[in-house]
């Protein structure tokens, strides 16, 4: 229909340059329009998103189950620098690693012999009280695949799913600490939200005072401490540990201490660097060592 | 024939590039790349921003729809809420695109630097909404600096591949 004409030897636009101006702005109101119905669309899934939507869950989960693959293996010459980065400050720092290495391994011997006299003790009690055994815990080890990006979301995806055990509001910690805990699981990807996030509410205990309260994130690097009673007696430098209480994190695991405390509000800084985790582990849930005996 | 062959995998390639460098930049923001840097920039807006002025008839509206969507899903941020940044900046850019190529690049990196801080206000009023409260909008809003700051380095390398 545009093409040119046989006839003529001319383009149909060259006879008439306003046609050629009249399609090209009819290309850019149709293309503005497509943009202001998507517009339209993007609020409607904000909606949803935000009304926390089943679909619109399953919807994340489906997009970064079927995108994790991809962001593994973009990942790859990331990891081999930062690798390569670790290497070399290894290399270069030798002497000093070696030394504090000496000084850590005879202090955890210390540790490991005083250990090992509390576990004999701890089985004669156990022994002599008749205690039912615990349940323990198992771990899964994950790697960080996408970081937020963003100052107003704090969580992170891991390449581990519900294949390997992962699930919903499973604890996630490293060696130094609280993590978060999984909030979308999906087959090969979970995302989890950051103790540091909006959203993130940890039930603590302030250690040595006893006092429990609420650590709520803000998406500060320092979330806060909330309904905590006795303000005046919480000082800079007071550990932080998990209190056990509403079921998802085990108790005493390490958060961080306490680093300002104003007007009332007292800042957390947590043990782990959040900004520069690369592998985190997944706390599953308590296993009853009696049922596997069973089995 | 050969030469035929090769030249159409040439145009295809040109054609698919520019809604292809977006998706890889949606990626590329993911990983801590500028970890030294006290504050990450998010290179996807000024690249959107560059190939709405040069290629707009490459990007398909539902392409920078779901680009936004995999942006969200992998971010951790509301499904819908990097969508609709996406969306108005391409929006914004198509209709003043004719007056955007004519301009100078100083003028077009100036648009750039209005048109990060309007992303920035809707980025902070879904935030702010959704909290409840008013948020800190400071990391954001270096964030989108350090990000226009960068735009003439993307433009240049986009040049290059452009060409």
């Amino acid at each position: 229909m545009f093409g040119r004409s046989p006839k003529l030897g001319l383009g149909l636009y060259g006879r008439r340059p306003w046609l050629k101006r009249a399609r090209a702005t009819f290309h850019l109101y149709k293309k503005l329009f497509l943009v202001f119905i998507f517009i339209l669309i993007s609020i409607f899934t904000l909606g949803l998103s935000y009304a926390n939507i089943p679909f619109a869950t399953k919807v994340r989960v489906f997009l970064t189950d079927m995108t994790t693959p991809i962001m593994s293996v973009a990942s790859i010459p990331y990891d081999i620098t930062i690798s390569t980065k670790n290497k070399i400050y290894k290399w270069v720092n030798t002497y000093y690693i070696l030394d504090k290495l000496e000084e850590e391994n005879t202090s955890l011997k210390r540790q490991l012999n005083r250990l090992k006299s509390l576990e004999e003790e701890n089985k004669k009690l156990r022994q002599l009280t008749h205690m039912v055994p615990d349940r323990f815990r198992t771990y899964i080890t994950a790697r960080i695949v996408a970081y937020p990006g963003r100052p107003f979301v704090k969580s992170i995806l891991l390449n581990a799913g519900s294949k390997d055990g992962v699930e919903s509001q499973q604890p996630v910690v490293t060696d130094n600490g609280l993590v978060g805990r999984t909030i979308d699981v999906g087959m090969h990807s979970s995302r989890i939200l950051l103790i540091t996030d909006l959203n993130s509410r940890v039930p603590v205990i302030i250690e040595g005072l006893n006092e429990h309260a609420i650590l709520a994130g803000d998406n500060t690097d320092y979330p806060k401490l909330k309904y905590v009673k006795q303000i005046s007696k919480v000082k800079i430098g007071d550990i932080i540990r998990t209190s056990g209480r509403g079921g998802v994190f085990s108790s005493s695991i390490p958060v961080g201490i306490i680093s300002k405390i104003e007007n009332d509000v007292i800042k957390v800084q947590p043990y782990v660097d959040l900004e520069s985790l690369t592998h985190v582990t997944l706390v599953t849930p308590l296993v009853d060592h009696r049922l596997i005996k069973a089995e | 024939m050969l030469y035929d062959l090769i030249l159409r995998y040439k145009l295809f390639f040109k054609s698919i590039f520019p809604l292809f460098s977006i998706f890889l930049a949606v990626i590329l923001d993911r990983f801590h790349v500028f970890r030294a840097l006290p504050l990450e920039p998010n290179i996807t807006f000024p690249i959107i921003y560059y190939w709405t002025i040069h290629r707009a008839e490459s990007l398909p509206v539902i392409g920078i729809f779901l680009a936004g969507l995999l942006d969200d899903a992998l971010g951790g941020a509301y499904l819908g809420q990097n969508t609709l940044e996406f969306l108005f900046l391409f929006g914004a850019v198509l209709g003043q695109r004719q007056y955007l190529i004519n301009s100078s690049f100083f003028m077009g990196w100036l648009i750039l630097f209005f048109l990060s801080l309007g992303l920035m206000v809707i980025e902070w009023g879904i935030a702010s909404l959704v909290a409840q409260e008013w948020m800190d909008a400071t990391s954001l809003f270096l964030q989108n600096t350090l990000s226009v700051i960068l735009y003439p380095w993307l433009t240049y390398l986009l040049n290059k591949v452009k060409d």
